[in-house]
């Protein structure tokens, strides 16, 4: 019963927030899905940040806390998760990347309530080993698309052996295209390749040398002509 | 003669060169870290003990990534608040505001503080945080110091309120203004007769610019999707995304030109002698740097766009309308002055 007093009460403080804010309208009315993918070698992260806005937050807690106790559990967090992760698909060149949760932060439901709150996930998908060449990864977000707005970017990868080329999207960002260029790690030189490595440098070095001295000429010259000046 | 004339050819040319150039822009930026260290120290002395200690917080805090867009108290913000400052320690504050931004940066700064008093009147007041209403307005304003104000080690000032996050990190005479937010709403308003956009040259530059490439062009710098809200804000530090849009070197000069002049906008708030050697930085990135535009290229709609170079990350997002502006200035390698506080 207080548990109940407490929420109504809530309610009706944000309700107030919310028309006297109406002119400040900071993602009242929508669900912000905001994504980003990075892409790495063996491996895909997806997080995903979910702002509800004050006048979603009812009908994106009811999803969450299903016994309307005014706590939100570890079980219906895990739930939670299960459900936005099982609107999300990931492939790769056509085949699907299962999506697995790595870690997930909910925010007190007195921050969701007043619309600051988010809800952080963060998943990932083993990548299969990729030829050298192009490939796409594709991204789709179907969770509430009923209330949402959507982002989905692509991040720089942190590997050089991957090179975001382009990012294609709906328009709504709902489902994100990444094209992509993988790279193997270079092969050991041969002993040939070797050989050619120590000739060049000790042709560089020489050259190295040369160029000393001949840099050390040029400053004697240009202090000589300092001194005549 | 010859001799004479090769003579005065090397001391112009000595007197021009870059090592020249840099000396007395660091003999700039080191009066202009006096200067506003000074301002802040005068601030300090303005504060009774109790103030003093709200207003100071230890340089490796949590407190350097506390700041958002949202009103209190739907963002409870510490520091010392304006509102709860006599009118001297008021002047105070706003001196050394006036001191640390660049001329026209502190009258953005000013624009943008009146607007949210204009939000705030147009909303009919508010009840403060001990009452039920969001709180903002000119004087919904909180000064932190992230670190002691020092010439010689690193420290932030921290500026904000509701449509307005400045976050100056200086280190000697060293700056950085990433990352910040310049925001708006309303985004026109009129004072006293005079209409007042607080973020107008950032929209009617980037307009102008997407009307001055030829259709290949727009073809490369329009995203085909809405973006609905900054995708790097407030909460998304230490992250780059790929870039997007047409590559600036692929622009002609006039067309880079305008691309610089709308990058001024952001850069340009902090203190010139902070504001020139970065432009000429980031300027040394053409080859990297994007410009991204979405939505419609008409004057006057509301449309996103993003600069993006391996330094530099601005985005300028309209919230659903052009009467609702958030922008975004980061730099992804030295956010918070992570690079220069190192040194």
């Amino acid at each position: 019963m207080v548990r109940r007093l407490r929420r109504s009460s809530a309610a009706a403080a944000a309700a107030a927030l919310l028309c006297s804010v109406n002119l400040s309208a900071h993602r009242m009315d929508e669900y912000l899905q905001a994504a980003r993918i990075g892409i790495e070698p063996g491996r895909v992260d997806v997080e995903l940040y979910l702002t509800p806005g004050m006048a979603v937050f009812d009908s994106v807690i009811a999803a969450i806390d299903r016994d309307r106790d005014g706590i939100v559990s570890a079980v219906e967090k895990n739930d939670y998760v299960s459900a936005v992760l099982g609107a999300v698909t990931l492939r790769i060149d056509d085949r699907d990347l299962p999506l697995k949760t790595i870690a997930a932060t909910f925010p007190e439901l007195d921050a969701l309530r007043r619309g600051q709150g988010i809800i952080q996930l963060r998943a990932g998908a083993a990548l299969p080993a990729l030829n050298d060449g192009a490939h796409e990864l594709t991204f789709r977000n179907s969770h509430r698309p009923d209330v949402s707005v959507y982002l989905a970017n692509a991040l720089v990868p942190m590997s050089g052996r991957i090179a975001i080329n382009a990012q294609r999207r709906d328009h709504a960002q709902i489902a994100l295209a990444i094209d992509f260029t993988a790279r193997s790690e270079s092969k050991p030189a041969s002993i040939a390749g070797w050989f050619a490595a120590a000739v060049a440098i000790v042709a560089v070095l020489i050259g190295g040398g040369h160029i000393t001295r001949n840099a050390r000429r040029f400053h004697r010259a240009m202090r000589h002509r300092t001194a005549t000046l | 003669m010859v001799r004479l004339a090769a003579l005065t050819l090397g001391i112009l040319a000595a007197l021009t060169s870059t090592p020249f150039a840099q000396r007395s822009q660091t003999t700039a930026a080191a009066d202009a870290t006096r200067q506003i260290v000074a301002a802040a120290q005068a601030v300090v002395a303005t504060l009774d003990e109790s103030k003093k200690a709200r207003v100071q917080f230890p340089f490796d805090s949590p407190q350097k990534t506390r700041w958002s867009n949202l009103p209190s108290p739907m963002y409870a913000r510490d520091g010392i608040r304006l509102a709860d400052l006599t009118q001297p320690q008021r002047d105070a504050v706003m001196k050394l505001m006036s001191v640390a931004l660049s001329r026209e940066g502190y009258q953005k700064a000013l624009d943008i503080m009146k607007g949210d008093e204009v939000l705030r009147t147009q909303s009919g007041g508010n009840a403060g945080r001990g009452g039920r209403g969001p709180s903002f307005g000119e004087l919904e304003y909180y000064l932190a110091f992230v670190g002691a104000p020092s010439t010689t080690t690193p420290w932030t000032l921290m500026f904000g309120g509701h449509h307005l996050g400045i976050n100056l990190t200086m280190a000697g005479p060293q700056a950085t203004l990433a990352p910040s937010l310049p925001a708006a709403q309303p985004a026109t308003f009129t004072i006293e007769g005079r209409t007042v956009r607080p973020l107008g040259d950032e929209n009617d530059k980037a307009f102008v610019l997407i009307n001055a490439l030829d259709d290949k062009q727009r073809a490369q710098a329009i995203i085909g999707s809405k973006v609905a809200d900054l995708v790097l804000g407030p909460t998304q530090n230490g992250r780059t995304i790929a870039p997007e849009g047409i590559r600036v070197s692929t622009l002609s000069a006039q067309q880079q030109m305008m691309v610089w002049e709308i990058v001024r906008e952001w850069v340009g708030i902090s203190h010139d002698a902070f504001a020139e050697p970065r432009m000429t930085e980031i300027r040394s990135h053409l080859n990297d740097t994007y410009f991204a535009w979405s939505g419609p290229i008409t004057k006057g709609s509301a449309a996103y766009f993003r600069v993006q170079g391996p330094t530099l990350h601005i985005e300028y997002a309209p919230q659903g309308n052009v009467d609702h502006i958030h922008t975004i200035y980061r730099d992804p390698t030295n956010d918070y002055g992570s690079a220069i506080a190192k040194k």
